[in-house]
């Protein structure tokens, strides 16, 4: 391969790392989603997160303030949500492939809870890339759910802290910094 | 004194004949119509106002354009603002179920 063409792919993979990782999920999901009673299905990149904080900023309240400072941050929000009527609808099959892109030294679990007895399984994974923090990652399992939550960007700690007590999220919530020395120091696994 | 035959024809082509009714009124309609378009080109003739009429116009049809594309961004950013709040609570829902479980956990 010519030197320039190296030059211009390793400069095209940079790029593409600086403007944060996109996780692919899998066809399954499409199918599991044909059979799901509920999907929500949320896929916002940097321009329409833009659009979303002039519309939030004319809501004029509190919250807005809140939300347009973490969106600031963001360069994407993705969702994958599917409710389903009957447990049993999706397996680890499904799962498998989005975790795996979840490996690496750039990813870590902040939260890892397994619960056997009620199914249900959330892991939080906080990706750093040159010690700072570069997204949060929320993969749910429960017998009748399966969420996918990716918040791409330079977020921290501080930036869901401050949105406790809004939006279902846990009013004395301390979400842990990712640590990419230590990763799963806060995991639970029952 | 006879006439020929031709001067019997001349005489009847020649002859005064009654219009049928109603044929004054229809002058002075087609009359009026006319002076209607000789006036509207009349102003048209004018070239500031055409150029004015064109321009109000050019004016009309971004400004319709413009309507349309702000109707389309609104949609847009409306549908927008109603993910990033799907997608914090759906966030908020999984971090809640999470430090419940950890909080029985510890317990």
């Amino acid at each position: 391969m010519k030197p320039i063409y190296s030059v211009a792919l390793v400069v095209m993979a940079a790029s593409l790392v600086a403007h944060g990782q996109k996780i692919e999920i899998p066809a399954s999901w499409d199918k599991l989603a044909a059979k799901a009673d509920e999907v929500d299905n949320v896929t916002l990149d940097k321009n329409m997160l833009g659009l979303a904080a002039k519309f939030i900023k004319d809501d004029n309240d509190h919250d807005g303030v809140e939300v347009n400072h973490l969106l600031g941050k963001l360069n994407g929000i993705y969702v994958r949500h599917l409710e389903f009527k009957n447990p049993g609808e999706f397996t680890e099959a499904d799962v498998a492939p989005v975790r795996a892109q979840l490996q690496g030294p750039e990813w870590s679990h902040v939260v890892d809870v397994n619960d056997k007895n009620s199914k249900e399984k959330v892991v939080i994974y906080a990706r750093t890339v040159n010690g700072k923090a570069a997204g949060f990652v929320i993969l749910a399992e429960e017998p009748t759910e399966l969420t996918f939550v990716h918040l791409d960007g330079s977020i921290d700690a501080q930036d869901i802290d401050a949105l406790s007590g809004n939006f279902g999220i846990p009013k004395d919530i301390h979400a842990p910094k990712a640590n990419p020395e230590k990763p799963n120091s806060t995991g639970v696994k029952p | 004194m006879t006439m020929d035959p031709f001067e019997e024809q001349l005489k009847q082509a020649l002859g005064r004949e009654q219009p049928r009714a109603g044929f004054a009124g229809r002058v002075r309609a087609r009359i009026a119509v006319g002076e209607d378009r000789t006036r509207l080109r009349g102003w048209l003739s004018i070239p500031q106002l055409r150029w004015v009429l064109g321009i109000l116009l050019c004016v009309g049809m971004l400004a319709a354009v413009s309507y349309r594309h702000g109707k389309v961004e609104h949609a847009r950013g409306e549908e927008a603002r109603q993910q990033v709040y799907v997608a914090l609570r759906l966030a908020g829902a999984k971090m809640q179920l999470a430090e419940s479980k950890v909080r029985r956990f510890s317990d």
